[in-house]
């Protein structure tokens, strides 16, 4: 203890040098606070953004529509469409944190204005009212928004990407025939009016996409099934729980049904996490990297500056192995002490940061700037502190083998 | 046997093989084979103006259809079917629409658009004798087989091969090709309603390329009806709404 203590007596009593070392320690604590902020954010709001961007938190359908699949496949063929589902809605709707329980029917097919050129869709059929509770998005870019209630038959109404509105040479206002496949292979075709014009906020995607009532599209495919059912729940922290809880009404029905939870089918989140984490780690490693080599550095430089005050504490009896203790006490201090400092720093940053609402470009295929925001993440800031123990204890080692290795006569006459 | 009575003999084989070659030997078209070509497509000699009724069958799939036909370029299809009712493929020349009653303009649809796997053509006759110009006739002792080439890029199938009876001018198979001469589908007319008038009981698609189960065209009652042009305007549903309306 008295060691530890002489220890920090030591670090005051160099400010310099320990005004350099905390600076280095601190420097990097904010920077992996920082990078871990960044991607606790992306994370998140990319999670966020799928989930109520349609995914929904848990998916039920139909078991042989999932059949042979591979892991991350969104679309769900008509032959193995849900029937009899308004009764599992109620049911699911009746759980504890489910905010809705929405239809869905995938349509695909062609568009076309009158005397247009036809453009393959890519299209939806939801229901707005409960896609509204759940909370999901649409990022209208003219127009309105589709109506909850029902349309009306010949009153149909779409929402068109901003790609397949440019392709067709479509606004809102204007009649877009619509022709797909039904169930049985038989064509059918639908007048529908574009309420609106909206971005998915990929490029690719708004080329083709289109979304319209639920009634709309089961009046185009001619069908009374739909393709699942998404819930969308209050948090998503409650996934789990759920999901049991929906597996087990499901588990009776007389039609073999699937429930996957959000992670199984956002494929394309599972890759930019791992993509992110991987860069953490790499980044990570450099900072770790860096802060041993200047911390190393600087301890190994503060052992030289005071080699004849370490001659003169083994000259009175002071023993390798307290030296070494006093060393490592002194670069842990320096850890812990800029790990604090650092974590400080990183609350300040990350607020400054925050508060400028920096844009970053569009990540490739998507169409809008992103907000540059960091997260607060406690057990970054808490590991942190850790990791720079760890780190100047490492660093630490090169020091103390060269102090225990000191010669009294040569450190003595060290000038 | 003399070596001379040999080779007498040696090329009387050979001149008989040569005559054998050239009467079987593919010919140019004579304005009797144009007339025998434009005789030989299904309902070519049935009334002008008909109406019939026909089952299309692909493997478990079935579709019931109303047709009606004026002249060799006008055929309105009806979709029997309850959840089909409504529906209509309309032809004017080579022009097809697809009418729903979702949607209040016609749709123009490709010239092989296919029901259930039957195109137009195969339902209500193939119009060889307007699609295809005669390439070359092959002149059997009970057949005749036409090699046909399209007259324009229209024309769904690039070439066709069109087998007939020559003593009673009926069709027995039509091959449609690629331009390279690959088969794609065969037309087969296993059972006539009236040989006289043309008009098929059965009529066979088999799709070489899909590969899929042959599609059976069933013509369940094939009746003369006048029809007005009305019926098959495009754009004007007045006639159709009138005649269907309650049916």
């Amino acid at each position: 203890m008295k060691l530890a203590l002489l220890g920090l007596r030591n670090l005051a009593r160099n400010r310099r040098r320990t005004t350099i070392s905390l600076a280095i320690v601190g420097a990097g604590t904010v920077a992996l606070l920082l990078t871990a902020g960044f991607i606790r954010f992306s994370f998140d709001g990319l999670k966020e953004a799928m989930i109520h961007g349609g995914l929904g938190h848990l998916e039920v359908a139909s078991a042989d529509a999932l059949a042979g699949r591979q892991p991350g496949a969104l679309d769900r063929s008509l032959r193995h469409g849900l029937a009899d589902w308004l009764e599992l809605q109620a049911e699911l709707e009746a759980l504890p944190h489910v905010e809705a329980a929405a239809a869905t029917l995938q349509v695909m097919g062609m568009a076309a204005l009158p005397d247009g050129d036809p453009v393959s869709f890519i299209g939806l059929g939801v229901e707005p009212g409960r896609e509204r509770r759940m909370g999901f998005t649409v990022r209208l870019v003219d127009g309105n928004d589709l109506d909850v209630a029902p349309p009306a038959e010949g009153d149909d109404r779409a929402l068109l990407g901003r790609g397949l509105a440019d392709a067709l040479g479509a606004q809102p206002g204007d009649v877009v025939t619509l022709l797909a496949l039904n169930a049985d292979g038989m064509l059918n075709a639908l007048d529908v009016r574009v309420a609106g014009v909206v971005t998915t906020g990929v490029a690719d995607l708004d080329t083709r996409f289109l979304k319209l009532h639920l009634e709309s599209a089961r009046r185009l495919l001619q069908t009374d099934l739909v393709s699942n059912l998404v819930v969308g729940l209050d948090r998503t922290e409650h996934t789990a729980a759920a999901k049991a809880a929906v597996e087990a009404i499901v588990a009776g029905r007389p039609q073999p049904l699937t429930v996957t939870g959000w992670q199984e089918r956002a494929s394309f989140y599972g890759q930019v996490r791992n993509l992110y984490l991987g860069v953490f780690a790499f980044l990570g490693s450099i900072v770790f990297v860096l802060v041993v080599l200047a911390c190393s550095n600087t301890l190994v430089m503060a052992v030289m500056e005071r080699m004849r005050e370490l001659g003169t504490l083994r000259a009175i009896g002071t023993t390798g192995s307290q030296l070494a203790v006093m060393l490592l006490s002194e670069a842990l201090w320096l850890g812990v002490l800029g790990g604090l400092i650092g974590d400080l720093a990183g609350l300040g940053a990350i607020a400054l940061v925050n508060a400028l609402r920096l844009k970053m470009p569009p990540p490739p295929g998507a169409v809008s700037p992103i907000d540059l925001q960091l997260a607060y993440v406690p057990e970054a800031f808490a590991g942190a502190v850790a990791l720079m123990v760890v780190v100047l204890a490492l660093a630490a080692l090169a020091p103390i083998a060269k102090a225990v290795r000191l010669r009294v006569v040569e450190a003595l006459d060290h000038v | 046997m003399s070596s001379g009575a040999h080779r007498a003999r040696r090329w009387l084989v050979v001149a008989l093989a040569l005559a054998a070659a050239v009467s079987l030997q593919a010919a140019p078209p004579t304005p009797a084979d144009e007339r025998l070509l434009a005789a030989s497509d299904p309902f070519a000699r049935a009334p002008s103006s008909f109406r019939a009724e026909l089952v299309v069958t692909a493997g478990k799939r079935t579709l019931r259809l109303e047709v009606y036909r004026r002249g060799g370029d006008r055929a309105l299809v009806r979709f029997l079917d309850p959840a089909e009712r409504g529906k209509f493929l309309l032809r004017q020349g080579r022009q097809v629409w697809f009418l729903a009653p979702g949607s209040r303009r016609p749709l123009r649809m490709g010239p092989g658009h296919r029901l259930a796997g039957a195109s137009l053509d195969e339902l209500v006759g193939l119009r060889l004798a307007t699609s295809y110009a005669i390439g070359s006739v092959e002149q059997g002792e009970f057949l005749v087989t036409f090699d046909l080439e399209a007259r324009d890029a229209d024309v769904p199938f690039a070439r066709a091969r069109h087998v007939v009876r020559r003593d009673l001018g009926l069709p027995l198979r039509t091959d449609l090709q690629a331009a390279d001469g690959r088969v794609l589908r065969v037309v087969e007319y296993p059972a006539w309603r009236n040989e006289a008038e043309l008009v098929p009981e059965r009529v066979v698609v088999k799709d070489l390329v899909r590969r899929g189960p042959p599609v059976e065209v069933r013509f369940l009652s094939v009746e003369a009806e006048a029809l007005p042009d009305a019926l098959f305007d495009p754009d004007d549903p007045s006639e159709r709404d009138r005649r269907f309306a309650a049916r």
